[in-house]
């Protein structure tokens, strides 16, 4: 899980280069050449904000988020298993509740849902560009599902005994 | 929902999310989590549809998208020569002054902290550069250590700097307008650290020597040759950066140049592989990763918390206190100071703007110069020990027998100038606001 999540992040950390390379071409094609593009903004958002959403994994995995060590570092191992394992609940608890919400919103925006009960898909044509929130959006699903991932599969090994990572 | 007592649960906020960070509970979880409950316990389920929004949104940004450009120009400047190349090129020319390497390491901590925008990054890099010139010299040890550590800080207070965008988005004030606020402050710190080494060189010049009269003797040709290596590349970054200052393109444009010029200036240099290109790229998804989902945590919190009553709350109670605005000004510049004991920068910036800006705001100050007086007290955060960031990233590059005390030690100096620089921004609010106004 692990040595997954780092894959998914390292490949994703070339979404920024992808950015740079957008914001450099549409600041060019507007200064240069007065031929601005309607889609630079948006995509390079897109790229990044992917890349945002894979990162909350990617980092738990380096063991970058920040916490306040004054205690923590003077904890005996067990001292610190126990706080780990609360962490990952309280993690479990965030991400669970962001996950369930952010799936309504999904549901709210794929389906139609009508007064009698019945459902269609949602065709209403969306602002230009429309995949592209579309899909920052499912990728922020998809980051926070995988950031769960890891905190359940560290939680699992938490209680077996085993040191976090 | 109603009917909740916005004291009460502020103070119960208060107690869980310190109990839980002194723990060491990872902040990204605690706020979230606090969220998630309030959340639930409030609105039931559909509540998690703030949640949702909020992160998204935040997320969906574009000046949000210049982060991981800084990170990334900053991430493959420290992977190249440049900066060596620079310092000793800079000592070469400028030789024969009194004092000179040491006024040459404020003048290339200004240059790269106009190119790295993280405090941490810059220190390293100066700590591998100019600390050995230094004290090859013979400058004394504490004056080189504390005037390595702190033009290494400047990297945060010259713009580009990641904390002014992080502040700009919390604050909802333009970036390029803190950019150009923050630079004269940065410069004020920058006199200020010269005239210090100026005083103690003429007080008692054993503590800056000039350099020997051997390493004097150099040629033009030498000089040139110097030269090599530095120029084309910092051509192609000024004329980048350029366009951050002038304010030609957004930040994030700006932000991309940056990061095309320095890969540019880096290729210029002979130096670009793709092992850099590989290793820089990680890191700034490191990096971003854990600065991302702090704030997606945290705003979460905030977000709720302001639903809730909270923040109207805070802001009349911080508003009414007894005290003359200056006083509560300063009373939240010792709120940040005891913060910087236990968490960083960012952590800081996102747990107290929500309640500090609308209330400084409705005291009738300005939210730039609050940005930048934030700014230039995480300078003073960084410097002052025991937990001094610059301090431990200057020892994880410094020589083995340099003790963490003896970096300690150097700080207070600098210190005492880092605070002289604050009430000057305070007394004089123009600092900061003069420049953006007539750019605007």
């Amino acid at each position: 899980m692990q040595r997954l999540v780092l894959r998914i992040g390292d490949a994703a950390a070339w979404l920024f280069l992808a950015a740079v390379g957008v914001t450099l071409y549409e600041v060019a094609a507007r200064y240069l050449f007065n031929a601005p593009t309607n889609w630079g903004h948006a995509l390079a958002t897109l790229l990044c904000g992917v890349a945002f959403a894979l990162g909350g994994a990617h980092a738990l995995a380096r063991d970058e988020h920040v916490r306040i060590g004054v205690v923590f570092d003077k904890l005996a191992p067990r001292g610190r298993a126990r706080v780990e394992l609360l962490s990952a609940l309280l993690g479990i608890f965030y991400l669970g509740g962001l996950g369930l919400g952010l799936w309504d919103q999904a549901v709210d925006a794929i389906w139609r849902f009508d007064w009698q009960g019945g459902w269609s898909p949602e065709l209403t044509p969306g602002p230009p560009f429309w995949p592209l929130p579309a899909l920052l959006r499912a990728s922020l699903v998809i980051g926070t599902l995988l950031f769960l991932a890891l905190l359940l599969a560290r939680f699992r090994a938490l209680l077996r005994g085993r040191p976090a990572s | 929902m109603t009917g909740i007592d916005p004291g009460l649960l502020s103070l119960g906020i208060f107690v869980v999310l310190s109990l839980l960070l002194v723990l060491g509970v990872p902040l990204v979880f605690t706020s979230g989590a606090i969220a998630v409950a309030l959340c639930l316990w409030t609105f039931g389920e559909p509540g998690l549809l703030i949640l949702a929004s909020r992160s998204f949104s935040f997320l969906d940004s574009y000046v949000l998208v210049a982060v991981p450009f800084f990170i990334f120009m900053a991430s493959v400047l420290e992977r190249s020569g440049l900066a060596r190349d620079l310092y000793d090129a800079a000592r070469v020319w400028t030789g024969r002054m009194a004092g000179g390497a040491g006024i040459v390491t404020v003048a290339v901590g200004l240059v790269i902290g106009a190119i790295i925008g993280v405090a941490g990054g810059e220190i390293v890099l100066m700590g591998l550069v100019a600390l050995p010139q230094l004290l090859r010299l013979g400058y004394q040890r504490k004056l080189s250590i504390g005037l390595v550590c702190a033009t290494g800080a400047l990297g945060s207070m010259i713009p580009p700097a990641l904390q002014l965008v992080f502040y700009g988005m919390a604050a909802n004030v333009p970036v390029g307008d803190l950019f150009t606020a923050s630079l004269i402050p940065g410069l004020v710190l920058a006199a200020l650290y010269v005239a210090y080494l100026m005083v103690r060189a003429w007080l008692d010049p054993s503590v800056a020597p000039a350099p020997p009269e051997h390493e004097l003797a150099t040629s033009w040709r030498e000089r040139f040759v110097a030269l090599r290596g530095v120029v084309l590349p910092m051509l192609v970054l000024t004329t980048t950066l350029g366009s951050i200052y002038l304010g030609i393109a957004s930040v994030t444009e700006s932000a991309a140049v940056g990061a095309g010029g320095t890969l540019l200036a880096v290729w210029v240099r002979g130096e670009l592989r793709w092992s850099l290109v590989a290793a820089a790229t990680r890191q700034t998804m490191g990096a971003c990763g854990m600065v991302i989902w702090l704030v997606l945590g945290t705003n979460a919190l905030v977000g709720v918390y302001n639903l809730l009553g909270g923040i109207d709350f805070l802001k009349t109670q911080l508003g009414s206190l007894p005290f003359p605005p200056l006083v509560v000004i300063l009373l939240m510049v010792v709120v940040w100071m005891i913060l910087d004991f236990f968490m960083d920068w960012i952590a800081i910036l996102l747990l107290t703007t929500p309640v500090f800006v609308p209330t400084i705001i409705a005291l009738g100050y300005d939210p730039l110069w609050f940005g930048v007086l934030f700014n230039m007290a995480m300078q003073i955060a960084y410097l002052t020990p025991p937990f001094a960031p610059a301090c431990f990233y200057l020892k994880s590059v410094a020589p083995p027998e340099m003790t963490l005390d003896e970096i300690f030690a150097a700080m207070w100096p600098f210190v005492g100038l880092q605070v002289i620089a604050l009430f000057l921004l305070i007394a004089f609010p123009g600092l900061a606001t003069w420049l953006p106004a007539i750019l605007r």
